[in-house]
Order: C-alpha cells, then sequence, then structure tokens
C-alpha cells in the first residue's frame, strides 16, 4: 500500500528535521519530559538555593551579613557566635522547650490518638474537632490568647525563675500547638492496626497492659518517632507564638535572631543559623537510621 | 457417656435490638474436630468468640469441663484462637510470635526453646524461626498461628474461617494437615465456616446454625441423609425442593400433593400432629438430591419411581461426572448428576430433545419448609 509508506516516510522526515519529536514515554516516567523537568528544577532552585547561600555566605570575610560580595573565607563568624554568650543562652533556651516539648507532646498526642481511634462517647466528633483545633487557626491569635491568659493568670512573672522553670509558659505554649500535629500522625498510623493481632494476644495470655507495651506501642513506634521530630522541629523553630509568650529573659533562637536582624545583619547570623540546620539534618538521618533498623 | 469438653448451656446474645444467638445448647465431646456451619450473619463467629471470650453472653452459661467460664476474660481461659487473618504479630519474628504464649506464662527460657522447635516441626516450619512475618507466604503464616496457638497446649482450639483465605490447591492440602494436627495433638478443634464442604471434609460432626439458631447437630453423613428441615438439606449438599399443596392420611399412609409432582403415596413416619383426613401441606416440601436422579430417553416404567419429563438443557463438564439441566416448563427446571458416558450419551441429543428424570420416590423426603 504505497499511501503507508508515504506516511512513514513523512514521519521519519519530519523526525530527521526536527519538527515534531516523537517520543514514547514508559508510564510515570515523568523525569523524561522536559516540562516537567524544568518546572522540578525551578521549584528545587527557589527551595535551597537561599539556604546554600546562607551557608556560604556564613564562611565570608565581611562585617556585614547581607552583603553579596565575596570577600574572602573566614571561620571566625563561628567562633564569634559561640562565643555571643546572649545567643548561646538563647539556643540552650530553644533545645530545651523543644526536647520538653517533644516528650509531652508525644505523649499526650498518643494518648489522644487511642482515645479517639479506640473508644467511642458521646461529643466524640466535637473532642475531634476541639483537638485539631490548634493547627487550623492561626498561629497569631493563638500567641495573643496564649499571652493574654498567661498574665491574667500572673504567670508572666515566672520569666523571673531560676532557668529552666522561666521557661515554663513557652513550653506550655508549644506543647499546645504541637500535640494536635503528634495525635494527628499517631492516629493515622493505627489505622493501619489489625485489631485480630491485639485479640491474638489477649488469647495468648496477655494482660491489657501487656498488650499496649507488646503490640499496639510497637505498631505505632514509626509514627511516635515522625510526631517525635515534628513536635521537635516545630518547636524549636517557632517564632509568632514564642515572641507572644516570652519575656525579656526568656529568649528563644529565633526571637533572637530576630532582634539581631533588627539590629544589623552579620554573618554571625549566618553561622548560628548554619549550626541550626546541621542539627536538623543530623536528626532527621538519625531518625530515618533508626526506622530503617526497625524495618529490617 | 463420658463428659463433653465444653458445654453451652442456653446461650443467648443480643447486640442492642439484634438477637445474634438465639438460646444455643451445645455440647462438645474431648477429641473431636467439631464444625459450626452457617451463612454469614447466622451466629457462628459469634458463638466462637464468646468460647474465646472476646464476648460475653446475654443469657446463659458456657462451661469448660464442668467448670463455668462464662465470665473469664482471654487470657485466663484455657483455649486458644487461630484467627481469620491469622494476626500473626509483625514486628516479631516466627520465633518470637511462636514463644510469646509460653512467655506470658513465664515459662523457663530454655523450656521455651526447645518447645518452640517442637512446635516449628510439628507445622513443617523448622529453619524459618528468624524470619519476618512479611517474609512469609499466606499458608506459612497460617502455620505460624497454629503452632502459636497449639504451643500452649490448650484444651480447646478454636479456628475462624481456617481455609477460606487460602487458594484451592493449599486448601485441600492444609485441611489434610489440621486432620492430622489434631490426630497429633489430642486437641479438640472447633472450626467455624461457610463452606459445607469444608465441614464435612474436616469435622466429626457438625452444628448447622441459622439466624442464631441451632437448627441440627450430627455427623456429616447423618445430616447429608437425614436433614431436620429443608434449609439444613440444601446447606449440606445440594437440594431440589416442591413444595406440598396438601396431605391426604389414606388408611394410615400419607397421599402428598407437591407442585409439579401430582399426588404421591410417600412411607415416611407420619409427622406429629397430623390427624387423618385432608391437611393443608403448606410449610413443608418434597426434597430430592441430584445426584439420585437418573435420567433416561425412553420412557420405560421404573419400579418405585417416579418420572418427570422435560427437555434438555445445559449440560456443564465437571471431570469425573456432569450437571445436566432439564428445563420442566418455563419457571421450572432441575439439575441431576450424571456420569461420564452417560454425559457424552445426552451430549449428542441436542437442545429441546425431550427426556426423562425419575428418581426413587423412597430417595424423597418429607420436610418443614425452611421460610419461616
Amino acid at each position: 500500500m504505497p499511501g503507508v509508506h508515504v506516511a512513514q516516510k513523512i514521519e521519519a522526515d519530519t523526525v530527521r528535521f526536527g519538527l515534531l519529536r516523537r517520543v514514547r514515554y514508559e508510564p510515570f516516567n515523568y523525569s523524561r519530559r522536559w516540562s516537567l523537568r524544568t518546572l522540578f528544577l525551578i521549584a528545587t532552585v527557589f527551595l535551597y538555593a537561599p539556604i546554600v547561600v546562607l551557608v556560604i555566605f556564613s564562611f565570608n570575610d565581611s562585617r556585614r551579613g547581607g552583603n553579596v560580595i565575596w570577600k574572602g573565607f573566614t571561620t571566625k563568624y563561628y567562633s564569634k557566635a559561640f562565643q555571643n554568650d546572649e545567643l548561646m543562652l538563647a539556643f540552650a533556651n530553644s533545645l530545651t522547650i523543644a526536647l520538653v516539648t517533644m516528650v509531652l507532646a508525644v505523649i499526650l498526642g498518643t494518648l489522644t490518638a487511642v482515645l479517639l481511634w479506640r473508644f467511642r462517647f458521646p461529643f466524640k466528633p466535637l473532642v475531634e474537632g476541639l483537638v485539631s483545633l490548634p493547627i487550623v487557626i492561626p498561629e497569631i491569635c493563638m500567641g495573643v490568647s496564649l499571652a493574654l491568659f498567661f498574665s491574667s493568670m500572673g504567670w508572666m512573672k515566672t520569666g523571673n525563675l531560676m532557668w529552666p522553670l522561666n521557661l515554663v509558659n513557652i513550653t506550655i505554649a508549644h506543647i499546645t500547638f504541637c500535640f494536635p500535629f503528634a495525635a494527628m500522625v499517631i492516629r493515622a498510623r493505627l489505622d493501619s492496626f489489625n485489631r485480630e493481632t491485639e485479640e491474638a494476644a489477649r488469647d495468648l495470655g496477655a494482660s491489657e497492659w501487656r498488650v499496649l507495651k507488646d503490640i499496639l506501642i510497637p505498631h505505632m513506634r514509626p509514627g511516635i518517632i515522625a510526631a517525635a521530630l515534628l513536635a521537635f522541629t516545630l518547636s524549636l523553630d517557632d517564632f509568632v507564638i514564642t515572641f507572644f509568650t516570652s519575656g525579656p529573659n526568656t529568649v528563644t533562637f529565633p526571637v533572637k535572631i530576630y532582634s539581631m536582624v533588627r539590629f544589623s545583619v552579620t554573618p554571625e547570623i549566618n553561622a548560628a543559623s548554619t549550626v541550626l540546620i546541621l542539627m536538623t539534618l543530623i536528626l532527621t538521618w538519625l531518625a530515618l537510621r533508626y526506622q530503617r533498623a526497625l524495618e529490617r | 457417656m463420658t463428659e463433653p469438653i465444653i458445654s453451652i448451656r442456653g446461650v443467648s446474645k443480643r447486640f442492642g435490638g439484634v438477637t445474634a444467638i438465639d438460646n444455643i445448647s451445645l455440647d462438645i465431646e474431648a477429641g473431636e474436630i467439631f464444625a459450626l456451619l452457617g451463612p454469614s450473619g447466622c451466629g457462628k463467629s459469634t458463638l466462637l468468640r464468646m468460647l474465646a471470650g472476646f464476648e460475653h453472653p446475654s443469657d446463659g452459661s458456657v462451661l469448660l469441663d464442668g467448670k463455668d467460664l462464662t465470665r473469664l476474660p482471654p487470657n485466663r481461659r484455657p483455649i486458644n484462637m487461630v484467627f481469620q487473618s491469622y494476626a500473626v504479630f509483625p514486628h516479631m519474628t516466627v520465633a518470637k510470635n511462636v514463644a510469646y504464649g509460653l512467655e506470658m506464662e513465664r515459662t523457663k527460657r530454655s523450656e521455651i526453646r526447645t518447645r518452640v522447635a517442637q512446635a516449628l516441626e510439628q507445622v513443617q516450619l523448622e529453619g524459618l524461626g528468624d524470619r519476618r512475618p512479611d517474609q512469609l507466604s499466606g499458608g506459612q503464616r497460617q502455620r505460624v498461628a497454629v503452632a502459636r496457638a497449639l504451643i500452649k497446649r490448650p484444651r480447646v482450639l478454636l479456628l475462624d474461617e481456617p481455609l477460606s483465605a487460602l487458594d484451592a490447591k493449599l486448601r485441600d492440602a492444609m485441611r489434610l494437615e489440621l486432620v492430622k494436627l489434631q490426630e497429633m495433638s489430642g486437641v479438640t478443634f472447633i472450626i467455624v465456616t461457610h463452606d459445607q464442604y469444608e465441614a464435612m471434609a474436616l469435622a466429626d460432626r457438625i452444628a448447622v446454625l441459622e439466624n442464631g439458631c441451632l437448627r441440627q447437630v450430627d455427623t456429616p453423613r447423618s445430616l447429608y441423609n437425614n436433614p431436620v428441615d429443608a434449609f439444613v438439606a440444601d446447606f449440606i449438599g445440594n437440594v431440589h425442593t416442591f413444595d406440598v399443596s396438601k396431605i391426604d392420611l389414606v388408611e394410615g399412609r400419607m397421599r402428598v400433593h407437591a407442585d409439579i409432582l401430582g399426588p404421591l403415596m410417600i412411607d415416611k413416619p407420619i409427622p406429629e400432629g397430623l390427624l387423618p383426613g385432608v391437611q393443608t401441606g403448606r410449610g413443608r416440601v418434597l426434597t430430592i438430591r441430584p445426584e439420585s436422579i437418573g435420567i433416561k430417553t425412553g420412557e420405560t416404567y421404573v419400579p418405585g419411581h417416579l418420572t418427570v419429563s422435560g427437555t434438555m438443557g445445559d449440560i456443564a463438564f465437571q471431570g469425573q461426572h456432569s450437571v445436566v439441566e432439564i428445563r420442566i416448563n418455563n419457571s421450572r427446571s432441575i439439575s441431576a448428576i450424571v456420569d461420564d458416558a452417560t454425559a457424552r450419551e445426552l451430549d449428542g441429543l441436542g437442545h429441546e430433545t425431550t427426556v426423562h428424570a425419575h428418581w426413587a420416590v423412597a430417595d424423597m423426603h418429607l420436610l418443614e419448609s425452611s421460610i419461616n
């Protein structure tokens, strides 16, 4: 059939002259489409380029951190940051708050998740809504309401107490907004739980307590780890709520950096931020490694 | 008569307004394989969960070796269960799974080790103790569940639909293996199933349940040959039913009028409450099993037999035998099971040929219909 030959020739020519590119894509092989590749590249650049620049300029030998001219390599701003007692105190405050928040938010979150998953009680939808409310209401509202609450209770004076008791306001505020996230993550994990494994353990002689310890908690563990990481990072970098609940003696790392930026931008801030990024990376890596070890 | 190992006495279970179990009494003998058989929603699983201790009866009591355990929690009963989903603990190795029950009893470590090894050998899982459950096939996971329950040396082992999740080949192998395990261990097995063939092949005795009520308890053979009503007859094997319109008592014999069969003299024990004279037969049916029906092409008289004429329908080949459909009229057809030679002969006839189905009147049962 001559028609077929003509059609084949036209197709061959268009391919040869680049008029029409005919590439057969495998299913799900999106990485071969140039449009999607470009999109991916743009997204990556906007996400990570600022962070990379921040890290690079922490080594810039310039007096001003906002200076985009490379003036030579130095690590002096790291030692300067580490010798800045106020910055170090803020850092210690943040870590302490984040650790306490992580532990308490995960305990509260686990209990809430099990409550919502396992039991039926009156007004359950209302309770579920109330628990997830801190996730949706604007942080600024939470910050203001918590500040008003603490001052009307006279708790703002706790900022004058001895360290670390002076951090109690901020820690309470952080637990309040972190534990709903923890509860959500753990609750989602519980959906995949096979109730028959719990019954099997009971059948084999386990008490309620042993069932919790041997069956339910091991099942929840990946969720608990994810929730702990989430709570830790949320607490560590929170600014708005912390700003409203902190006093002059209880400055956290993000609040301190904010006040330093207002004063003047120096590479010291870059250096401090780089340390924070490094810490987050190490934590995430540890958590992933732990989870993979569990799967094995 | 020995004392039954399990005695269920007048047990009822109501969930809200729904009655799941309605006044069931049942004795299970030591060392037998007992099946609870019924369609889904008949209450068989609820009954099993009551024996395990996950549900508590609304009325009545459950006795084990004569002792009341109605209110005992599952972890304090010498009864273990193999769950339908197997419920193997996913985060523990096979050996850990099997050892779990003994650890709960605070058995000595050295003894646990030897008994786990024995149990794994018993279910042919030697050498797989270090595997994780997600590295096992469905059949292997079930073996883990069985080993995990049997290692506790329970008085009774409960199995919830043990073969339903396996494919056909594996099912036959596992069925034989379960019977062997029961013989070796001597433990009483109670099986819940909706599959009549599974129940018949496995069990020494079967209890047929319908809508939370116990219909009949007997050996598979007796259930097949002497069902108490049309429900049991149809559930254990297949059965054709003919609605009875009236019954006459003529000289102490029954003359039964059934829809397409016409009046028939039936020599069966006369049901209680049947008085001489004309009776309505409402609520009763005559039944015949497909395997009791023969087919012939010519109209020859067979003594004691009843003949129904119809036209040839489809023939379903099933290996050793074939199922032949005979259309009696537009709304009614019956099927017969014939051997291969007969099937081949009938196959040559083609559709719409007139054939005659016949069966011995004595093979029919006069039963109460299950539709109340």
